[in-house]
């Protein structure tokens, strides 16, 4: 008597358990883990990053010293090699021979350091700066967290980044975007962030390194004082490069900062007569 | 006995089903931040409806002889207040530009409304364009500029958000149907939740270069649960290699 | 790639590519950074916008003859916080000096290291 009352409570019980079950992403965004540090902020980069710096090793201490040399030099990969014996150094980029001859082809003629030739870098041609170059470019960006999602607004070209932190995996039809998917997990003082589901029309520095549509970027975020931000991204594309590499950055945090409005190609838009430079036409709006 | 033991596992069941649909129905489908109890929650991802609503108003708007000649030049049928604009003159289409505020609420891309402590961000999902909406008090800047999107605070009036916004550079379509605005335009928007799927949105638009008396406009919105922002470019395929 | 190779060889052909903006983030390295020139004159235009703002300055070169320059300036956020400067920071008629690198190709376009303003202070700054 006993035992069938009780048995009949439990599929009542798996009944309406079963009735009210919640969608996976919904249980997802309830249950996910919390934040374990704060980045939030609006950060910059004091210059324009050619390239990357290789990371200096985890257990060197940040010293007001190094985040200066870090924070205000300019990593130039088309240069000779900076001379050892301290002091930050441009990462080596391993680079296939099918990158080498496109990082090659969009270098200028003199091998200048900034090395970019404007014909074909898209990021001249309005497209957007892509992930991971929109960290090296010296506008401010906000780190906003959210329970559920970190996000990222970039001033420049208004760049919106989501990074997932409810648990989720990568979609399995990911696409190929300017800015892919990206997922994050807070990790102590680091939030360690995977992207794929990339195009392969952006360039990852301003320096003219190609990726392509496999590139899987591991990024790390942490602070290493209070006011600087350390962005280290671990790079993973078979068709570019001949095995995984890191390079790093350093942003400054502006407390006083809003991100403001930035229309990338507006003097293209608004057609006003500027100067021409390499034989390029101006666009103008449609004439009444 | 048996007629007990059935009357027992449906009170049961009644009593689990009526506890369970209240958990389902509070539970948000966005675990997003600090719309508190005393704040309306617009909160979520949103897309306007019909798909293809070309003007704000359906009746002829009171246009100055300047903004009229402007609209008659840009639409397919100037006779038809609320028809499409002429894709070959539209800047949105032909060069990239921005689609502007008041006009994101009528492309047909949804929109995302992210409460923050001291802000409300709009992220359209359209041409990946965002808006801050100032909600701590601060006030226009003095030198507010010449914007694509203008400067934005915003209140609550009871459960509706108050957008207040200047600074615009009257570069954009005001819409879908190739109607005007100028840079002295002040834009009001009022948007509130009607019931769970649907928002309202009110536009006053006060642009006394452009319109001889302010008038209103309507959106409607609809609720997408489950949908994310995604990435989207305005000239995707045209400008990019 | 078949893509880039067929824009390059259609500029050569001198046939018209696809519209482009033109003064959309391209390469400082055009600016010769070993030389430093100095342009003195009366502001024509003033653009505060994006990617570069622009200063377009009315010179008399050495034979008296008018000439524009054209003084590259960075996106107008920058200026902003970085100088403090606005969109009504200059107007046509302002008398400037303007020490800067020029194009290295002799083109009258210069990236300013040193302003002198209208009211004769001296600015460096990042421009």
């Amino acid at each position: 008597m006993r035992t069938s009352l009780f048995g009949a409570f439990l599929v009542a019980l798996t009944v309406s358990v079963i009735i009210h079950a919640q969608p996976a992403q919904k249980s997802a965004a309830a249950s996910a883990p919390a934040a374990t540090a704060d980045l939030s902020g609006v950060w910059m980069p004091n210059v324009n990053y050619t390239s990357y710096w290789e990371p200096p090793p985890e257990t060197e201490p940040w010293t007001k010293e190094k985040i200066g040399q870090y924070r205000e030099n300019v990593p130039r990969p088309r240069a000779a090699r900076q001379a050892t014996g301290g002091g930050p150094r441009p990462a080596v980029v391993p680079m296939t021979a099918w990158a080498e001859a496109i990082f090659k082809y969009n270098g200028t003629p003199d091998g200048a350091d900034e090395g970019r030739r404007n014909e074909v870098d898209s990021y001249s041609h309005c497209s957007p700066p892509g992930v991971p170059r929109n960290w090296a470019i010296r506008r401010p960006y906000e780190i906003i967290q959210e329970p559920h999602r970190v996000l990222i607004l970039f001033e420049g070209d208004h760049w919106v980044r989501q990074i997932w932190t409810d648990g989720r995996g990568h979609p399995p039809n990911v696409g190929r975007t300017w800015g892919g998917h990206s997922i994050g997990k807070w990790d102590g003082d680091t939030l360690v962030v995977d992207t794929v589901g990339f195009n392969d029309k952006s360039w990852i520095d301003i320096a003219g390194h190609p990726h392509s549509e496999a590139l899987h970027l591991t990024e790390r975020l942490r602070r290493v004082d209070p006011d600087h931000l350390l962005i280290t991204i671990t790079f993973e594309d078979p068709k570019a490069f001949t095995k995984p590499w890191t390079g790093s950055l350093l942003a400054a945090l502006h407390p006083d900062w809003v991100i403001g409005e930035v229309i990338p190609c507006e003097d293209a838009i608004l057609g006003h007569p500027i100067p021409k430079i390499s034989g390029m036409p101006i666009i103008l709006r449609p004439k009444r | 006995m048996r007629e007990w033991l059935i009357s027992s596992i449906l009170a049961v069941v009644a009593m689990l089903s009526v506890s369970g649909a209240g958990i389902a129905q509070t539970a948000k489908p966005s675990a997003t931040a600090p719309a508190t109890n005393s704040t309306p929650d617009l909160s979520g991802v949103w897309q306007g409806r019909p798909a293809n609503q070309w003007s704000f108003s359906k009746e002829a708007l009171p246009m100055k002889p300047e903004a009229e000649d402007s609209f008659k030049y840009n639409t397919v049928d100037w006779h038809n207040p609320i028809g499409p604009g002429r894709k070959e003159l539209d800047p949105f289409i032909v060069s990239c530009a921005p689609p502007g505020v008041p006009r994101l609420w009528l492309i047909d891309r949804p929109f995302e409304f992210i409460q923050r402590p001291n802000r409300i961000i709009i992220h359209y999902e359209a041409d990946h364009t965002f808006r801050q909406v100032w909600m701590d008090g601060r006030e226009h800047p003095e030198d507010v500029g010449q914007l694509w999107l203008g400067h934005s605070r915003g209140r609550w009036d009871g459960d509706t958000l108050v957008i207040d916004t200047i600074g615009f550079n009257g570069e954009p379509w005001l819409d879908n149907s190739g109607h005007v605005f100028s840079d002295a335009m002040h834009l009001i928007e009022r948007i509130r939740r009607v019931n769970r799927n649907t928002l309202n949105i009110e536009i006053t638009v006060d642009d006394p270069k452009a319109y001889s008396k302010t008038w209103t406009g309507e959106r409607i919105a609809v609720l997408q649960p489950g949908r994310v922002i995604r990435e989207n470019l305005a000239c995707d395929g045209v400008m990019n290699w | 790639m078949k893509k880039m190779l067929l824009i390059v060889l259609l500029a050569a052909a001198g046939m018209p590519m696809a519209p482009s903006p033109l003064f959309a983030h391209h390469n400082q390295a055009n600016f010769n950074r070993n030389v430093v020139t100095t342009v003195t004159g009366t502001v024509k235009e003033y653009h505060w916008m994006n990617p570069h703002s622009m200063l377009i300055l009315v010179t008399r070169d050495e034979k008296g003859e008018f000439t524009d320059w054209s003084i590259e300036l960075a996106p107008p956020n920058s200026l902003q916080r970085d100088n403090g400067w606005s969109r009504t920071t200059f107007k046509a008629g302002d008398q400037i000096t303007v020490d800067g690198n020029a194009y290295k190709d002799g083109r009258k376009i210069m990236r300013p290291l040193k302003f002198v303003m209208p009211d004769g202070t001296e600015v460096k700054g990042r421009f």
